[in-house]
């Protein structure tokens, strides 16, 4: 079997998921081969390219795999249906994988294996089957992805979450061949530093894939550490206590990103670790959209916790975003003349004078 | 109990006689409008769908009418729709108005039997699937009238003929108090449409609507699209039938059981995601349509609908394959009447030219 040159676009879970992934093709003796870091560059390609409707994540994306696709002998985009029981993925990302497959052209192969976990298809048995395609035997593909699986367990966190990996299930499950989830990610106990004087701490709440890409994100977050803001990200609080905050809720929750927003929003202002939220939101984002209203349901019980939303889009200009949060930075330090008043929708955008960074 | 629903075309009918039999008030909302539409528009998020917006105004017309309950419509799929019931319902609380708000899950009609029942005040179980029955009979008969109007309208030798006698025969239908009297009105109101004059030998263009369920139901939102496209000479057919839905859904309709094993089959290749809503169905109803002889296919989905844009962004690669022409047709609350008129004048225009010579018509509305 040949070494091949594996591309994964840097982009949506490959967020979540880079150790399990990356290590596991290495491990099967592939070069793995990722997109740079999003420019302007990539974000207009993936722009221009991409179907107009969806948001500006799958159209980075989108952007991420153009410029991937011609230097490389395969491409792994998993089709992400379901990534813990009785939930989905949004749909845009779900089908992600069939909107480059019906829509771009020269592609090499594309491995697209299913991970749904609503009908027992787990992330192992997807990265097995990606395995298999690519020549290697069945048990060189389980060594693999015990590789990968190790290397999601032991993993230092990229943010401040402490992220540990039901690894023994993980073993034994490829090892037995059982149907049970095998990836499932806990958080461990909350990493919660005590707050320091003198010093403000806000929770930022969004998505993971758009919080990390310091394109899409204005690099938000590392604007406010400069301007000396501690930042809570989702990710510091364990899953389980997340859910706890939303169980209260009547009604399906389908998508873990009510929990990931409202029941992390509800756990900060409950135990009073945040003096402000900012909620990014994507253009177009279907979710939020609505998760928007259930958040501003919670907030209402805390009123004097500072709120901003801010909604990136393609057209956004870094200026007008850096105005807002300057804004509201202000009055969540006290020296605007609205003290704890709310920055209420912040949605108009200002156009774009270049694209090219 | 005062109960009230947003409208989707014929199923108010339908949910008005079930409630009736419950012996609950029913209270009608004012048929939508855009006062409606911009009244809901008003009080949501601005990236919310449009049928979340369209329900909310009409849910603000029917509370302040004087309902206290609210039958919505929910689902178990992934797409934003779950969730307009508990968005509207924090809506609509902050807005002041108190109600319960009361979803149901038309893909399982079972769960919804059991709230009917506790709503039921004080009926029997049997009383009350008794009441479901005739409710969903008399949506099956309603749905059996529209279908038959949109094939004949194309065909009909004086104009306005069909509309009138489409009213005719709802308002036959909808008389109808008692299940006995059903079989009876149903027949009277096929024959009143059969009765309305054709012209002979006619062969009109045959395009099939698909996309979203909930703009293929009500009218009043898709601009009376599947009237206008008659009007214009085109039969018309469309995918999503409620009536026969809930039918499938409770085992009553194996023909139409086949045909979504076949659409799933088909779309397959394309998106392969029954949980999408209509999204991969969309895109199989459209190959199935081009296999069955279908000129053309009209693909309405309210604007940013996620599984529809995604069938969108597939529908020319359907085209190219199977040489279906297909229209999409995005509808929001800034939509107007007459660019949707020009755009579906320039496909029938095509339809009707040498089938050598369509193209797909690109853009939104």
């Amino acid at each position: 079997m040949n070494a091949l040159r594996i591309g994964i676009p840097r982009s949506l879970y490959f967020h979540r998921y880079r150790p399990l992934w990356v290590e596991t093709f290495r491990a099967l003796g592939h070069e793995v081969v990722l997109s740079p870091q999003t420019s302007g560059a990539i974000l207009e390609r993936g722009l221009r390219g991409c179907v107009h409707d969806v948001c500006l994540p799958v159209k980075c994306a989108y952007g991420h795999v153009l410029h991937l696709k011609n230097d490389v002998d395969a491409l792994f985009l998993p089709r992400l249906m379901s990534l813990r029981r009785g939930t989905y993925v949004c749909p845009k990302i779900v089908a992600f994988p069939d909107l480059v497959l019906g829509t771009m052209d020269g592609l090499p192969q594309v491995l697209a294996p299913e991970i749904d976990y609503r009908h027992g298809k787990t992330h192992t048995d997807a990265l097995l089957e990606a395995g298999r395609a690519l020549g290697a035997g069945p048990f060189s593909s389980r060594v693999a992805c015990g590789a990968g699986l190790a290397a999601l367990t032991g993993a230092k966190p990229a943010c401040r979450a402490r992220e540990r990996v039901a690894a023994t299930a993980g073993f034994w499950s490829y090892l037995t061949k059982s149907r049970a989830p095998s990836v499932r990610i806990e958080s461990g106990a909350e990493a919660v530093s005590p707050r320091r004087p003198g010093r403000k701490t806000l929770g930022v709440l969004g998505r993971r894939y758009v919080l990390a890409d310091s394109v899409l994100s204005f690099d938000l977050i590392e604007k406010l550490r400069r301007q000396d803001v501690d930042v809570l990200t989702p990710e510091s609080v364990p899953a389980a206590v997340a859910d706890e905050n939303v169980s209260h809720l009547p009604f399906d929750l389908y998508w873990t990103l009510v929990a990931e927003v409202v029941g992390v929003a509800r756990h900060w202002l409950r135990h009073s670790r945040v003096d402000g939220i900012i909620f990014l939101l994507s253009f177009e984002c279907g979710p939020d959209s609505l998760i928007k209203i259930l958040l501003e349901d919670v907030l209402k019980d805390f009123p004097s916790v500072p709120y901003c939303p801010l909604l990136v889009d393609e057209h956004a200009a870094e200026s007008g975003f850096q105005t807002r949060l300057e804004a509201f930075l202000d009055i969540v330090r006290g020296t605007s003349i609205a003290s704890s008043a709310v920055v209420h929708d912040a949605t108009r955008s200002c156009p774009r004078p270049s694209a090219k960074v | 109990m005062r109960v009230s629903f947003p409208h989707m075309g014929v199923l108010t009918l339908g949910m008005r006689t079930v409630f009736e039999r419950l012996g609950q008030e029913c209270i009608v909302a004012p048929p939508v409008t855009q006062k409606t539409i911009a009244l809901g528009a008003k009080h949501s998020p601005e990236l919310a769908c449009f049928p979340f917006k369209a329900t909310l105004g009409t849910m603000i017309e029917s509370l302040e009418m004087g309902a206290d309950t609210i039958v919505m419509a929910t689902i178990g799929g992934n797409c934003r729709l779950g969730f307009y019931w508990p968005a509207q319902q924090v809506i609509l609380k902050s807005l002041g108005y108190e109600f319960l708000m009361l979803p149901i899950n038309y893909d399982n009609p079972i769960s919804f039997l059991a709230e009917f029942k506790r709503f039921g005040g004080g009926k029997s179980w049997r009383e009350v699937l008794a009441a479901f029955v005739f409710g969903l009979r008399k949506l099956l008969a309603f749905e059996e009238v529209e279908r038959l109007s949109m094939r004949i309208r194309a065909r009909e030798k004086v104009k306005g003929a069909t509309t009138r006698a489409y009213r005719a025969a709802i308002g036959v239908v909808d008389r109808v108090r008692e299940p006995r009297d059903l079989p009876r009105a149903r027949a009277e109101a096929v024959g009143i449409m059969n009765a309305v004059e054709l012209v002979p030998g006619a062969a009109p263009p045959r395009v099939k609507v698909l996309g979203e369920a909930f703009m293929l139901m009500e009218p009043n939102l898709n601009f009376q699209l599947q009237v206008t496209l008659g009007e214009m000479g085109v039969e018309v057919d469309r995918t999503y039938w409620l009536g026969q839905r809930i039918k499938r859904a409770v085992r009553l309709d194996r023909a139409g059981r086949r045909h979504a094993e076949r659409v799933k089959r088909e779309a397959y290749p394309y998106m392969r995601y029954p949980d999408l809503c209509t999204g991969s169905e969309s895109l199989g109803e459209a190959i199935v349509a081009a296999k069955e002889g279908f000129d053309g296919a009209v693909l309405l989905m309210p604007f940013a609908c996620m599984p529809e844009v995604l069938a969108e962004s597939l529908c020319s690669r359907v085209t190219a394959e199977h040489g279906i022409p297909v229209l999409p047709v995005a509808i929001d609350e800034h939509s107007d009447d007459g660019g949707l008129r020009t755009r579906l004048e320039a496909f029938t225009d095509l339809l009707k030219m040498d089938s050598d010579a369509f193209a797909r018509v690109d853009g939104e509305i």
